[in-house]
Formats: structure tokens, sequence, C-alpha cells
């Protein structure tokens, strides 16, 4: 295992990224994207540099990168949930696939960093797998501007007295007849899901909000590789006060599951990799 | 570097802006692989060379920000900086449950080494904040450095150590109902011999260790300049750090307290980034502002003029 850093030149600005590569040949990368709260490409806990580890002794490489404004990166510290940093992490697969001459990736994203993550799978070809970790919260995957039984956008609700607000939220998450709907996610879920990219929900809220998710999860268009085992899974994981990843229990969890997916979904061999490679030149 | 390495050309970037280039390393430090940053002036760097000594546990994280920037607007300055992760954090090859406070000192002189050889500095100070404070003092001290600075640096090791465990018995009570005490943390870490501190694995040893940490006892012979950086919202001045610079006084070295004042000075060493309306805010940048500006000028005014002169004689 070899741990490669570097400076990925991002419109005037410079991603600061480790790339950690097995001691064979990879069979696929993976790209890890956290929150936007500080963390950087380590992630709280150290929890990608202990991910890309387990990776790496499976075969696969993975990135870890720093946003913009963030870490060892250069520019300015700016983040928006609605405008998630897709084309930074983009600008930095591209560029990791192309030296390590692979295809195949998949992308683990929290927070800011799963919207990212789905952003990145709907708008390449190769994601062949997403991990979205969700350990308190639905928010970075979930479609605030309205859509289904939607009557008013978090962002109209916002203007309104305090009392109509809270009305008008309560009709916007629960439907016009009050029952509970299932989540609706923002369209780049679908547009991967579609496309055949296997997603793992590691999901931490509560019992409510797994249901949410679940039916959610059966509304969306399944893909291409829906055959056997479901392409959308939802898996548990302990979690617990306002920061997702404690205690050390779940940082264990995090980890495991994020090796498992992704040794489930990625190719099962460098060879198997190239092989699709050249079917798909073929194609 | 080496020439199979498909990113060797990626390890560096230069800044005409700042007038800097910053290079990744990966150094051996304290017993195994590490990742560190060089900052250097993109002309020619003063013969003196700054180590930057991170924290512990969370506050490694939360104070990355300033040292990035500091590092980068030292080297703007044409002093060469070096910052790595000690042993346990980040991108270091050990586990989390290795980091340690004595191997973050050990990592710190090791780093030292590294800058003379990178860049011919001639001339070392180490800057640290918080408990990165303390682990500067202390490799400074062991190598006779010229340099320290020091922001909101941790006296007693006893007291901080009190404080973790203080703050895992609230994390304890807020996130699972349990209403655990400091003593209770301290039962377990004797029975089990680590403890979960805010997801942090805090091992015995490193409490033992750190506990005995005091800085007052522990410096004896550093004669170099220090600037000790105090945060404060009312601006009264700690009885602790005005002991440390007499300390660092009555062993021959030149010490001087600076007050920073500032209305978020008890959110020094926390979360910097805040959520307000799906938008992400640093609510710390004047803090850094002043922390790096009070700094740089010191720096500039203690340490550059000898420096210079040392450079034209050369």
């Amino acid at each position: 295992m070899r741990d490669h850093p570097l400076f990925v030149p991002f419109r005037g600005d410079h991603l600061a990224a480790v790339v950690t590569t097995p001691d064979e040949t990879a069979r696929g990368l993976v790209v890890f994207l956290q929150g936007a709260g500080g963390a950087t490409r380590t992630h709280r806990y150290r929890l990608w540099t202990r991910a890309a580890r387990r990776l790496a002794s499976d075969g696969i490489a993975s990135v870890r990168m720093d946003y913009r404004g963030i870490g060892d990166s250069t520019g300015a510290y700016a983040f928006e949930m609605e405008a998630p940093p897709v084309e930074e992490a983009l600008t930095v697969v591209t560029l990791v696939l192309d030296r390590l001459g692979l295809d195949a990736f998949g992308v683990v994203g929290n927070c800011i960093g799963a919207r990212t993550a789905f952003g990145l799978a709907a708008r390449t070809e190769t994601c062949r797998s997403v991990a979205c970790i969700l350990p308190m919260a639905l928010g970075p995957v979930e479609d605030r501007g309205g859509g289904g039984n939607a009557t008013l956008g978090a962002s109209g609700a916002k203007w309104l007295p305090g009392p109509m607000a809270h009305w008008a939220s309560r009709a916007r998450r629960f439907g016009r007849l009050g029952g509970r709907p299932g989540l609706h996610f923002i369209p780049e879920v679908s547009i991967a899901v579609r496309r055949g990219t296997q997603v793992l929900f590691l999901h931490g809220g509560t019992e409510e909000s797994r249901q949410r998710l679940a039916a959610g999860a059966r509304a969306l268009p399944m893909g291409t590789s829906g055959e056997g085992a479901s392409p959308v899974q939802i898996w548990s994981m302990p979690a617990e006060g306002t920061s997702g990843f404690r205690p050390l229990e779940t940082q264990r969890v995090v980890v495991d599951s994020v090796a498992e997916w992704m040794d489930r979904t990625l190719p099962v061999s460098a060879a198997d990799a190239g092989a699709a490679r050249q079917s798909a030149g073929a194609a | 570097m080496t020439t199979d390495d498909p990113f060797g050309p990626l390890r560096s970037y230069e800044d005409s802006r700042l007038g800097i280039r910053e290079i990744f390393l990966v150094p051996f430090v304290s017993g195994a692989e590490t990742v560190a940053v060089l900052s250097v002036p993109l002309g020619q760097a003063l013969p003196f060379g700054w180590v930057i000594c991170h924290s512990f546990g969370m506050e490694q994280l939360y104070l990355q920000p300033l040292e990035v920037e500091v590092a980068r607007r030292l080297a703007s300055a044409g002093f060469p900086v070096l910052r790595f992760h000690a042993q346990g954090y980040g991108d270091s090859a050990l586990p989390t449950d290795r980091a340690s406070f004595r191997s973050q000192v050990e990592g710190a002189i090791q780093a030292a080494n590294l800058l003379m050889e990178s860049t011919g500095a001639s001339e070392i100070g180490f800057l640290g904040a918080r408990l990165g404070g303390t682990v500067a003092a202390l490799a400074a001290e062991r190598i006779e450095a010229s340099a320290l600075a020091l922001w909101e640096p941790v006296i007693e090791g006893k007291r901080y150590v009190e404080a973790l465990l203080r703050s895992g018995a609230v994390t304890e009570l807020a996130s699972r109902g349990r209403e655990q005490g400091e003593s209770d943390l301290a039962q377990q870490l004797h029975q089990t011999g680590i403890v979960d501190v805010d997801g942090f694995p805090l091992r015995r040893a490193v409490v033992e260790e750190m506990s005995g940490i005091d800085l007052l006892r522990e410096i004896s012979r550093f004669s170099g300049s220090s600037l000790v950086v105090q945060v404060s919202r009312s601006g009264t001045e700690r009885a602790d750090l005005r002991r440390l610079i007499g300390r660092l006084a009555s062993v021959g070295g030149r010490a001087s307290l600076q007050i920073v004042t500032h209305p978020l000075a008890r959110m020094f060493g926390l979360q910097r980034y805040h959520s307000s309306r799906g938008r992400k805010a640093d609510t710390q940048g004047d803090l850094s502002e002043a922390l790096i500006w009070r700094t740089l000028a010191w720096c500039l005014e203690s340490l550059a003029p000898d420096s210079i002169r040392r450079l034209e004689g050369a």
C-alpha cells in the first residue's frame, strides 16, 4: 500500500488530495467525499484514511480530497447544500482514473459529500457504486424544493410568518392528506440508479426516517443492473448525538460497511476491470 | 520522489500571488510514514525555518485552517515552514490509538531535521496552538531551537486531561442521556485501558503521560526568543501564562506575552464552521487573522533582522 499526496489544479486554485494504491494493480477506484463542516480529506476520526487502507488491502485504490478552501487546498471556503462541489470532485476523479489507467469507480459520501457523490454518479458513465452515509438526517439527499406531494418548497416557506411557515412545512413534508410519504430524492439519485449505479444508504437516523428512506428507495426507477440483489440497499449504523460518528463502534461500522460494499460492487479483479474497459471501448 | 510515481509531477504547486511554493512530502516520522507540507518562498528563503506542531484529539482538526494559513503567510514573508501529521493523525500510517504526546514531540524534532535538510535552514522555530504549543515548547527545549510561538499553550497537562474527560462526560449525557462523571470515565480508563472521549480513543498511557506535563518545570534551558499569545474575551492576563513568560526569561530567553481580545475567544480550538440556512460560514476568520498578524509582526521584528543580516553576510 502506498500514499501519493498531490495538488490537482482547479480553476486557478489547487485541490489537495491523497491517493492510496494497493501493492498490486488496482481493480477500481473509490472516491471519498466528506461534509463541509471543516473536515479535511481524512474526515473526522480519520474515517477516510482508515477506509482507504482497508480498501487497499482488498486491491482497491482510493482518493480522499480537500474541497476548495479546506485543509491543504487553496482558495476561499464557501459551501451551500444546493450547490455541492461536484466539479471539484469530477476534476480529481478524472485525473486519478487517468493516471491509474482505470475506468470503474465508486464514491462514498457523507453530508454535502453525499449530495456531491450522487452529482458525480449522475454525471459519469463509469460510476459503478455509491455508498451514501446518512448518520443523522436525510437532508443531504432530500429534494427540498418540492415535488411529489409538496405544496410549498422550503425556500418559500421560510418567508412566511411563524405559524404559517410551520404548517406549510408540515404540508410539504407530510403531503396534503397528512400521510407520511417516502423520501423525495434529489434528481441525481434517480439518474444514477436508472443508469445502473448500485447504491448503499448507510443509515443511522430514527426508525421513522428509515421508513421514509425505504419508501423513497422503493419508488426509485431501477436500472439495468437490477437482476438478483436490489441495486439499492439500506444498511443500519449506530449513531448518536450531534456528531454522527461517535462512538468508536460507529466508526468501525462505517469503515467495515464501506469496505464490504465496495468489495461487492467494484470489479472483482484488475483483469475484470480491464475486460470491462475493453468491452466498453469496443461498444 | 520515484520515477514510477504517476502523481510525482503533482506533488507541488506555486502561488505567484503569495510568492510561495507548497510541496507534499512523505517523510518517515516517529517510526512510520506520514504526510507533510513544506511551504517555501519563491524567492530566496531566510535561513530560519518554522515547524508547526498540531494539537491533540479533535483540536488537531479544528485548528488546522489556522495552521495552514499561518504557514502560507510565513512562507510569503520569507520563512520556510513545515507542517506534518504526527502518528495517529490525518494521513499518518499508524492508527489513531497510537497517538501520544511524547511521539508528537519526537515527531516535531524529526520534522525540524527534515526542514533543515530540505531547505538549508540553519535556525529553527516551533509554533503551536493549545497542546500543540506544549509540544512546540518541549521540542524547542530538547534541541535548543532559536524561537517559539505559542498560541494559548497548555501549561499543566493534568488540567487539560481533566477538561478532556469532562467534555467526554458531557457528551455522554447529551447524546445518550447517560450521566457519567469524569470519575466514571477515569474508572473505565483504569479498568479497560482506553476510553472513548467524543469519538477519540484515549489510552491510559497517554492520559498518564499528559497528566505529568508541567511546562514550567520542563523548560530549563531554552534560551531563544518566545512569543506567547493569549486569546481572551476580556483582555485579562492569564496568571499561568505570565508565569510561563517569567520561566522562559529566567532560563535565559527573551519572551513576550501578547493578548488578542475577541468576543469568540472561548471558541478557540473548537469547531469554527457553522451552518445557517443551508450555507456554511467560517466564524473565526477575523480571530485567525489577528493571531497571524501578531505572529508575523513579531517574527519580522524579532527574528528576521538577524536572519536577513546573516543572509546578506553570506
